[in-house]
């Protein structure tokens, strides 16, 4: 049992699922975005008060959720690696951060896009649009620390505590601000209830969210890849897988 | 308890000894007080309405500034070594630390902090409020910025590095801790949003001692 584990965590075994895996799952990633992409921009319905401009939730409501479910993945390696000083931990913790703070600012640039014809404007000092832009500095911290350490174990080491405490942060600094000043909409999917979008709406939305963490994970195949280069230098396994 | 009493006393005396040490925070606060209203105004009611947003970062400032020289020099001479091979508890070091961080810092600038809020223009309440605020809320900056500054003490560009890292988790307490003289100043009750800033106090005084002492572990190996 402890050794199956322990496969899973060599550097070895999530190299060669990498390579295997990397490309299918690019390839799967395109179609389902492209048939999200023709399902939520033509097929779902126009809504009745916002118009067309509503449609940049499909993109904008499933890049919120992903900022947020990679800081979690983040921490959670962060806590392995800490604990169980699992290799590959340290590099799925490190390695998540920019996607992460990519999806954060997509859900920023697409927030503002769909704030002007909306609210009236690019960019309100409103709670949730604010505790976002924390999020991204807090990304932005971990890629800054542990770039600043030279040392490739000891700095993901590094980011992983800071990642731990901004986990733990999140929901403070989150309500916080929410107590400061709040104007954005209220939840609509995640209420106990029945949803408060139509199923037309809703059941894009959801693909969508399937689609871009599909997304995320041909990403960090490709960024393990790397990764897994950079951390093994010239062991030979990899060597051999090489040529 | 007696290892912790000599640990401060040790930090005291080390503060004690480098001149100027005292001084320069709340110099520096004072400083950049004085300059806001120099390059803004010095309208009463803009002033009034601004200034507990102002104090805190001044006080932030401060402190955020002053924390990176907690380790630096226990780092130079090997003391933070030493503390780490000792069989004594390392939060408990980190506490006491932090404390008299807090001591030789923030607890001064607190006690000049009124004056200000009385330069600035705060009514009556608002006045003894900012002394509650920032006692409790330079507190939360020495332990918050122990941490960053025991994740960054062995880099050579750490200092700009420890206030990116620390300033999002100063958050919280900024927005509690002016909103607790804001409402004061406006003859409301401060009691809620000091109550909150007490509760995040007390969890950092927890958590932050823990959460430094493994970060120094682990930019020591």
């Amino acid at each position: 049992m402890f050794n199956r584990f322990k496969r899973y965590a060599s550097l070895e075994f999530s190299y060669e699922r990498a390579n295997t895996y990397f490309a299918p799952m690019l390839v799967l990633a395109i179609v389902m975005l492209a048939v999200g992409l023709v399902w939520a921009l033509y097929v779902a319905p126009t809504d009745y008060r916002q118009g067309e401009a509503y449609r940049l939730l499909f993109v904008h409501a499933p890049a919120a959720w992903m900022s947020l479910f990679i800081y979690v993945v983040m921490a959670s390696a962060g806590a392995a690696a800490l604990i169980w000083r699992v290799k590959i931990a340290e590099i799925v913790c490190v390695e998540s951060a920019p996607v992460g703070a990519t999806f954060t600012a997509v859900t920023l640039a697409t927030g503002m896009l769909w704030g002007k014809p909306m609210w009236g404007a690019y960019w309100v000092w409103d709670a949730r649009l604010t505790s976002e832009l924390i999020l991204f500095f807090l990304y932005l911290g971990v890629m800054a620390l542990h770039a600043a350490i030279p040392e490739p174990r000891k700095a993901a080491r590094a980011a992983a505590i800071l990642a731990i405490v901004g986990v733990v942060n999140i929901p403070i600094i989150h309500y916080s601000v929410v107590w400061w000043h709040t104007l954005h909409q209220g939840a609509t999917v995640t209420r106990l209830a029945a949803p408060a979008a139509h199923t037309s709406m809703l059941y894009p939305l959801l693909y969508m969210v399937l689609v871009f963490m599909l997304f995320y994970k041909v990403a960090m195949l490709a960024r393990v890849r790397t990764a897994v280069e950079r951390y093994a230098g010239d062991a030979r396994w990899l060597r051999e897988s090489a040529s | 308890m007696r290892s912790f009493a000599a640990l401060i006393r040790r930090e005291l005396l080390v503060a004690g000894r480098t001149h100027g040490v005292w001084l320069e925070p709340a110099s520096f606060f004072t400083l950049i007080l004085l300059i806001f209203p120099l390059t803004t105004t010095i309208d009463r009611a803009v002033l009034g309405a601004v200034a507990p947003g102002f104090l805190w970062v001044a006080a932030l400032l401060a402190g955020a500034l002053s924390v990176g020289r907690l380790l630096a020099s226990d780092c130079a001479d090997g003391s933070l070594d030493q503390f780490l091979c000792s069989p004594r508890s390392l939060p408990a070091v980190m506490l006491a630390k932090a404390f008299t961080h807090w001591l030789t810092t923030g607890a001064p600038l607190s006690v000049l902090a009124p004056i200000y809020g009385y330069l600035w223009f705060l009514s009556g309440d608002g006045v003894p409020t900012v002394f509650v605020s920032l006692l409790l809320g330079t507190w939360l900056i020495s332990l918050l910025g122990l941490f960053g500054a025991s994740l960054t003490v062995h880099l050579r560009r750490g200092r700009l590095l420890l206030a990116l890292l620390c300033l999002p988790f100063y958050i919280p307490g900024l927005v509690f801790g002016s909103a607790a003289i804001a409402a004061a100043d406006a003859g409301l009750r401060a009691g809620g949003p000091l109550a909150l800033l007490a509760a995040l106090t007390v969890l950092a005084t927890v958590l932050a001692p823990y959460a430094s002492a493994v970060a120094v572990r682990v930019m020591a190996e």
